[in-house]
């Protein structure tokens, strides 16, 4: 890798082991094309039986589920009769904890719009394509402004009491500046320093749809409110 | 035994439908590969590293099987299910009682739907973590939120088809949502869901025909570019 | 690579044994054994039984909009040869309908589509209508069986006439019953003592335990501001005029006193109060126990409301007896002495509350009072209970059954709510009407009938027009003062409890019915519900006589026959030996009580009348146990004969 210059060049000139081509590496490409020469193996069998295998193992573990639990099919709907709580189906039981909390406008339409948005345009930010730690450079910097953000976010869902987002917020949180406190290179904190923002946010945000959601299927009552799985599961 | 498949291997027949010999020389095995329409998406040769299981953890093929499974299995209840408020209903009994491996094809479809939407989600955590969204995959990574949001349709259009109290009032909830679009758009947006301003047969249709024509075919062209991009990327 | 051959071989192996175990599941499922069982029983039974066929049989009731598997395993519902087979094969007992024509789901609900046991009985989560607990059954008649009596549905009738008679319709809707009438509170603070009114608020049956009147369980507090409430409403209704107290009422001397006593005894027998009144739980049916009246209503009422019961309580069923003065005074007197509470509970303490008006108007209106009673000061019903017309379609998962334990369906909750009425939750209103195990099933099983199901127009089975005959000029009068219709029928309106008049002249010679009037006696001297004397005038009998002679006449029932010696003579063989009426019939002091006695008959009835009353009881008297003999008009006309020489 040159950093003179944007990119190199290289020839191989055995068309059996790699098709000839000629490429140009900038050094922010994907790490694969960086690399040297791996060892190859043939598609048929190595690949294809191991992806039969994995789809009949799948098929298997869906029959062995579906002999077991049958379909929920509740009584025939009843246009008259609002079950106590109405539940969207799991995968929006995050959506619809934020509406308890949020105006419609923002829990219905805003978040989900801006977090699709985000999702798409990841790829398309610097930022994200950055692999260094978040402590690596401008520490101080770095912090106020984590701290300002965070202090923001937090403020924002203190005000709608959203608990359920500002607990694990904290807790992403403390985990980021737990590196920048003790200084150490190895082991958990070593690990945890030497990830990038990008990964911080990403994770923050699985947390965050993984509370909500978790709270939406099994910790919510009629008039959706808080209740204990064991007592019942709605 | 061996010498029998190659002979039949030999035969017109065999080599009209499949054009390679038996896959043991590198020649056949590659040949197996790209004279394949199922397998051509594939390279003949792939790294060793990235035929270990942990390497992709397999959530991008588990989500394609999963979709497999459930068209197939979504075609077969195609044939009992109809789509009015007057039956449907009645034909998930039916399903249950009366219809051979009914109640299995359905409890099939069912959790096979649940578990695509789990893994699909899943499958963009992978990708995100070991960084396989930076260039040149950028735009399958865009694809590929758009296979997300594709597969939470397909799961949620379907989720109405059964009739009962759950799908009802789970579409209900998730229309009311839409309602809140500001500048008078959501209800428009709601309207045109449902064709009405409730639940009712004609919600039912429409989600019917999304579930079952629109929203799959949409799905299958994304994925076809989204695994050929895989490929054009250097992927399995 | 081995290895993976070998997973390879492992998963394909597991994936066709697991997708093998869906179609094995089908192929041995409970109702295959079942009709396998089925013809291996056939096999053993002495007549001649086709086996059936392996497969799922269904019915589509097309008008009913259901499909019903249910024969899949109860093969044997239409075979009379497996009368005595264990269930699921036995013979369906006595079907009044064509099961081909109506399935089973419609009497029985469950789920008709399901083909597994516990499924096709309902009882799983998430089936709103699981199987009818037999001992409900007959709510299924209810459906779509709306006639006033449903043949063969005794408890469905009685859970109606008793939904009518508790007045439910109070406080909650309910198509097709009747508003019962109930006394207006306009003057009750003139008419009761606030004792009693604290002791019947708190336990209406411990005064009178037939009384229609439920109790609502209320508080020492709600009882005491609730009386006190009731007790400011002295003025009695504007149709009322109180007379004072004739001066022998009240300053006799006790020998005075004594006698008029024992006059006012002889003159309530005479007119036979207890006809309609039980004294201490004895005697009719149709009004209050008088066995306490003295201690509940005070003396000036009394006279006054004997007097003109109308006027004091406006469409009080209770006759207008012409009591001249003085009698009226001797009765008053003698049930102000004889029917006295001396064992009346204490009532709860009482400690005046500033508030009481208030607080008990509260209480009036919170347990919807007005819904029954009517009180000029509380105009309207304000809280009704649920509308109760389609509450046999109630859904379970709209019952909260709070922290009780009973069954989770709703003829259960029902009966359960009928006999413990606040027991789901405190705020519950409903009073306690006191009903008994077997009259709240039979309630809720008139309830359960009131469903909302989409019955075709020609199944329906409407109940009569009723009648809406009421006579009208000075007869009409009468009928209304004497209330005669709270015991006769005329052209079908009207209770029941004597005899059907709409016939009367017919029946029953002018100047029987005149001397009856003088002296009413009963035909059947073991009844309770006696004529009572009214004490008419000789001008209002000849207007009663004058009435019935134009009005109550059917022309066909005039037959004539020639009374001859001979024609006696072959008459009395036939009642004595023939026909041996005497077993019934009491003649010349010798014979049964069953029926009333013949003597003087000649005197009572019409020649025709006694011959179209042989030759067809029924088509008169659809409930007479008189026996049709079937007699030929020479029998008829030989024996009416005989009946009309008894003179």
């Amino acid at each position: 890798m040159t950093a003179e210059k944007d990119f190199r060049s290289e020839e191989s000139s055995n068309p059996k082991k790699v098709p000839k081509r000629v490429a140009f590496i900038k050094p922010r490409t994907a790490a694969r094309v960086k690399k040297e020469e791996e060892e190859m193996v043939m598609t048929v069998p190595n690949l294809v039986i191991r992806e039969i295998i994995a789809f009949e193992v799948m098929v298997i573990v869906l029959a062995l589920i579906s002999l077991t639990f049958n379909a929920p099919l509740e009584w025939i709907a009843n246009p008259q009769h609002t079950p106590n709580p109405a539940k969207a189906p799991w995968y929006f039981l995050g959506l619809q904890e934020l509406l308890h909390y949020f105006p419609p406008i923002v829990a219905g339409v805003i978040l989900p719009t801006l977090v699709v948005i985000a999702l798409i345009v990841i790829p398309y930010f610097p930022i994200n394509l950055k692999q260094e730690g978040l402590w690596k450079e401008h520490r101080k910097q770095t912090l106020s402004v984590l701290f300002t953000v965070v202090g923001i976010v937090s403020i924002i869902l203190l005000w709608f009491d959203v608990y359920a987002m500002l607990i694990p917020t904290l807790i992403v949180t403390a985990l980021m500046v737990v590196p920048y406190f003790l200084n150490k290179e190895t082991g958990i904190v070593g690990w945890l320093g030497s990830r990038p923002l990008s990964w911080w946010i990403m994770t923050w945000f699985i947390v965050i749809v993984v509370v909500l959601t978790t709270i939406g299927i099994l910790f919510r009552g009629p008039e959706w409110s808080w209740t204990w799985p064991w007592n019942e599961i709605y | 035994m061996k010498k029998a498949f190659e002979k039949l291997f030999r035969t017109q027949v065999w080599r009209s439908i499949f054009r390679h010999g038996l896959p043991l020389s590198n020649r056949t095995r590659a040949e197996a590969v790209f004279y394949n329409f199922f397998l051509h998406v594939h390279p003949t040769k792939v790294r060793k590293r990235s035929v270990k299981f942990t390497y992709t953890w397999g959530l991008g093929g588990l989500s394609l099987g999963l979709f497999i499974v459930l068209v197939f299995t979504g075609g077969l209840l195609m044939l009992y299910y109809r789509p009015s408020v007057a039956q449907a209903y009645w034909d998930m009994k039916d399903l249950q009682f009366v219809v051979s491996n009914g109640r299995f094809l359905r409890n099939m479809h069912r959790w096979a739907a649940h578990a695509m939407v789990a893994i699909v989600f899943l499958h963009m955590m992978r990708v995100f973590y070991t960084g396989s969204y930076r260039p040149p995959k950028e735009f399958n990574w865009v694809i590929g939120v758009f296979l997300l949001v594709t597969t939470i349709l397909l799961s949620y259009t379907g989720y109405l088809l059964p009739w009962d109290q759950l799908s009802f009032w789970g579409i209900s909830v998730g229309t009311n949502m839409v309602r809140a679009v500001p500048f008078g758009f959501g209800d428009t947006i709601s309207y045109l869901l449902l064709g009405g301003t409730m639940v009712g047969e004609n919600a039912l249709v429409r989600f019917y025909v999304l579930h079952c024509f629109i929203i799959p075919v949409a799905a299958v062209v994304l994925m076809a570019i989204h695994f050929w991009r895989v490929r054009k990327d250097g992927g399995v | 690579m081995n290895n993976l051959r070998k997973y390879f071989a492992l998963a394909s192996v597991a994936l066709l044994i697991v997708l093998a175990v869906s179609p094995l599941k089908d192929y041995f499922s409970e109702w295959r054994s079942y009709q396998h069982q089925y013809n291996a029983l056939i096999e053993t039974l002495p007549q001649r039984v086709k086996p059936v066929p392996i497969g799922i049989k269904q019915q589509w009731v097309q008008k009913f909009d259901r499909v019903d598997r249910c024969e899949t395993c109860h093969l044997g519902i239409s075979e009379p040869a497996l009368k005595n087979a264990k269930e699921p094969f036995t013979t369906h007992p006595n079907i009044y309908h064509d099961i081909d024509e109506f399935g089973c789901t419609v009497c029985h609900d469950g789920q008709g589509a399901a083909t597994e046991y516990k499924e096709s009985i309902g009882k799983v989560k998430f089936w709103e209508s699981p199987i009818f607990p037999r001992d409900f059954m007959e709510a299924s008649c209810a459906k779509c069986h709306k006639e006033q009596n449903v043949p063969e549905a005794p408890i469905l009738n009685e859970g109606r006439a008793l939904i009518e008679h508790s007045n439910c319709v109070g406080c909650h809707k309910i198509d097709g019953y009747d508003k019962q009438w109930v006394p207006r509170l306009d003057g009750i603070g003139s008419k009761v003592n606030r004792t009693w009114l604290v002791n019947w608020l708190k336990n209406p049956k411990a005064y009178f335990p037939q009384t229609r009147m439920p109790n609502f369980l209320l508080s020492d507090d709600e009882a005491n501001n609730l009386a006190d409430f009731l007790m400011t409403f002295t003025t009695p209704p504007p149709t009322a005029v109180m007379e004072k107290l004739p001066a022998q009422l009240t300053s006799a001397s006790s020998d005075a006193k004594a006698k008029m006593i024992a006059l006012g005894s002889t003159k309530f027998s005479e007119a036979r109060c207890i006809s309609c009144h039980m004294i201490n739980g004895r005697g009719g049916y149709v009004a209050n126990d008088l066995g306490k009246v003295a201690s509940k209503v005070n003396e000036a009422w009394l006279y006054n409301y004997i007097a003109h019961p109308k006027q004091l309580s406006p469409d009080v069923e209770m006759p207008r007896f012409r009591f001249t003065k003085n009698d009226l005074a001797d009765v008053v007197a003698y049930m102000e002495d004889q029917f006295v509470d001396y064992d009346a509970p204490q009532p709860p303490p009482y400690t005046p509350d500033p508030a009481a008006y208030e607080k008990g108007l509260a209480t009036y209106k919170k347990y919807n009072c007005a819904g029954c009673h009517q009180l000029s000061a509380v105009p309207k019903a304000e809280e009704m209970g649920p509308e109760l017309t389609y509450v046999g379609s109630k859904k379970v998962y709209e019952i909260d059954f709070g922290s009780t334990t009973i069954d989770q369906n709703l003829p259960s909750y029902l009966k359960t709510k009928l006999l413990t009425p606040r027991v789901f939750t405190p705020a519950m209103k409903m009073p306690d009407f006191g009903f008994t195990d077997e009259q709240a099933r039979a309630v809720t099983v008139a309830l359960l009938g009131n469903t909302d199901e989409k019955i075709p127009a020609a199944y329906i089975v409407h109940p009569k027009p009723k009648s809406t005959f009421m006579p009208q000029g000075d007869f009409g009068k009468l009928v209304k003062s004497l209330s005669c219709m709270s015991c006769h029928v005329m052209n079908g309106n009207g209770r029941l409890v004597a005899t059907d008049l709409s016939m009367e002249a017919s029946e029953a010679q002018e100047k029987w019915i005149e001397g009856y009037f003088k002296v009413p006696y009963s035909l059947r001297p073991i009844l309770t519900e006696r004529m009572p004397n009214f004490f008419l005038s000789d001008a209002e009998i000849k207007t009663i006589t004058g009435y019935m002679e134009k009005v109550f006449v059917v022309d066909s029932i005039a037959h004539d026959v020639k009374i001859t010696p001979a024609a006696i003579a072959n008459g009395k063989g036939l009642f004595f030996e023939k026909y041996g009426c005497q077993s019934c019939h009491q003649v010349g002091g010798k014979g049964g009580y069953v029926g009333p006695p013949l003597d003087k008959l000649g005197t009572r009835l019409t020649q025709g009348w006694i011959f179209h009353w042989l030759k067809d009881p029924e088509a008169y008297r659809p409930n007479s146990i008189q026996p049709d003999y079937k007699l030929t008009d020479e029998d008829a006309e030989a024996l009416t004969a005989y009946l009309m020489s008894l003179k």
